[in-house]
């Protein structure tokens, strides 16, 4: 059965990819972007079942126009997929006071507000399912990363919160984990900080780290996100690639040692 | 040996406990808060041992010359705790935008400039302790705390990225995350969200929770003991939990995610391409 489906940041990466799919299958798609000139090859090849919205997440007015005209123009808004953001690459020593701003902004800030305006017609449906792009950078970090791995944190906790507040509405949360995809996100969607001498280490070895092989095939993740978007019970965490499980295994071994470390420490503050 | 400390949001809670319990062990402590009438005791009390500094630490100019003034008048500086923070009540749908904004210039930017002023002076001396104040709520989560977990989560992700990013300069970066506590934190300092009335059962739900119950608050003056043994570490742990609640959580949450993830490993691999 069609569904009808927005999603932000269309222009280019899994947002192009992921709308284009659904179009092609049948559903009703709400696109936005910043510049929706680049949505116009769609629009001339599915017509009415594209509605270009332009938007930037940033603004919060627009964010609820952009959801309201969605769900009224289509009649209902079954899927609404927060995918929209950037990242940002610099230590966090490196990172100016708007560059930090900025990045919270649009991948928590403008999440958050999609989200907050689709959430009431969702519960007055009784169904609805938001899909929101976090990332293994946001389960464990990778340096060089810090204000990026602080927004999708971020991401992970408002939305676990979230699924636990509205499951008795008949809404599913889904936070979607990709590792390191061949988008622009790592080339012409990125800001970068002025370098500190002092952190070239780092960078370099950051650097050295982002073989190839890390790094999937975005158009391989179609049929994972179809097949998300038909679950009767989606999960509340879903891994894109092949990167993301080992790595958070190990990880949660690593933190659960260190905890274990200095259990009695903690207990004893507990005073009780 | 005794150390020079900068603590921030000292005035109650924590923040307040901690830099007495410093100064009562010779330590020299700069502690900061909007308002510092609630510090003039302990300036009476511990004199050259202490400065008190009002400071509001979302001004980004403000922090630089505060952590500055430190410095200098001290001579140095060895740790510093990222203390001052506070609670939002209220649903992810009920949350207002200046009260999301507000939370995160607290709890997020405020711990990042001050952070971010003393890097270069530990790079400077080959030494320093970054603490940041992180939760349980950073681990895992809480219905109607879900902007609070929101900037308790960033703050773990930017604590994990910032140790990777500094041990070689011989800083050492700790995220303490204290369970609740009996601290102004769920009263006088907390910030409630107007209501939804279809969130009251969540919020029914909660109160009922074995979690919130008064035997599973700690009590705030038992974790002086772990906070001295911190700052006193060599290599101090990058996370530290305070109170009883945090570790056997932890662990069925974090086996409750791994089972998840494995659920649909091969669809994840699959995604990959190659």
């Amino acid at each position: 059965m069609s569904k009808v489906i927005f999603i932000t940041g269309a222009s280019r990466g899994f947002g192009r990819i992921w709308a284009e799919a659904f179009l092609e299958r049948g559903d009703k798609v709400a696109a936005t972007a910043r510049n929706i000139e680049v949505l116009n090859d769609l629009k001339a090849k599915y017509g009415d079942a594209i509605l270009p919205i332009q938007l930037d997440v940033d603004n919060r007015e627009e964010a609820f126009k952009a959801v309201s005209k969605a769900a009224s123009h289509f009649g209902s808004l079954d899927v609404v997929i927060n995918n929209a953001g950037y990242g940002l690459f610099g230590t966090i020593e490196e990172t100016t006071e708007q560059q930090a701003r900025q990045q919270i902004e649009t991948n928590v800030f403008g999440l958050l507000w999609i989200t907050q305006a689709a959430l009431p017609i969702m519960r007055k449906q009784g169904h609805g399912h938001i899909v929101q792009i976090s990332s293994i950078l946001g389960i464990f970090t990778l340096p060089v990363l810090g204000l990026y791995n602080a927004s999708k944190f971020a991401v992970e906790g408002l939305n676990e919160t979230l699924a636990s507040e509205v499951k008795d509405f008949g809404i599913n949360v889904t936070l979607v984990e990709p590792n390191g995809f061949a988008t622009d996100w790592a080339g012409a969607s990125s800001a970068q900080t002025e370098p500190i001498a002092a952190y070239d280490g780092v960078r370099k070895a950051f650097n050295d780290s982002a073989t190839e092989d890390v790094f999937g095939i975005p158009q391989a993740t179609v049929p994972a996100i179809l097949k998300l978007i038909d679950e009767k019970n989606p999960p509340l965490r879903y891994l894109l690639g092949k990167v993301g499980l080992p790595i958070a295994k190990e990880i949660y071994k690593g933190r659960l040692t260190e905890w274990e470390q200095y259990a009695d420490v903690a207990n004893a503050a507990h005073g009780k | 040996m005794s150390k020079t400390i900068f603590i921030t949001g000292a005035s109650k809670g924590f923040g307040y406990l901690w830099t007495e319990a410093f100064l009562k062990r010779g330590d020299k402590v700069a502690a900061t808060s909007r308002d510092t009438k609630g510090l003039q005791d302990l300036a009476d009390k511990y004199g050259d041992s202490f400065l008190p500094i009002q400071l509001d630490i979302t001004d980004k100019d403000a922090v630089n010359a505060a952590v500055t003034i430190v410095k200098d008048h001290f001579g140095g500086l060895d740790v510093v705790i990222n203390n001052a923070g506070y609670g939002v009540f209220g649903a992810v749908e009920e949350v207002n935008e200046k009260e999301a904004r507000d939370v995160f210039d607290a709890n997020v930017f405020g711990s990042l400039f001050v952070t971010q002023a003393a890097l270069p002076i530990f790079r400077a001396q080959g030494h320093g302790h970054v603490i940041l104040l992180s939760s349980v709520l950073g681990v895992f989560t809480l219905p109607t705390f879900g902007i609070y977990n929101a900037t308790k989560f960033a703050i773990e992700g930017l604590g994990e990225t910032l140790a990777s990013e500094v041990k070689d300069f011989g800083i050492n970066v700790t995220l303490v995350e204290p369970n609740g506590y009996a601290t102004e934190f769920g009263g006088s300092s907390a910030v409630m969200s107007n209501t939804i009335d279809a969130y009251n059962p969540v919020r029914e739900i909660l109160n009922a929770a074995e979690g919130m119950q008064d035997a599973n608050f700690g009590v705030p003056e038992a974790t002086v003991p772990a906070i001295l043994k911190l700052i006193d570490e060599k290599n101090p742990p990058l996370r530290y939990f305070l109170g009883k609640v945090g570790l056997p959580v932890a662990k069925e949450i974090y086996k409750g995610r791994l089972a998840e993830w494995e659920k649909y490993a091969d669809v994840a691999n699959a995604a990959h391409g190659k």
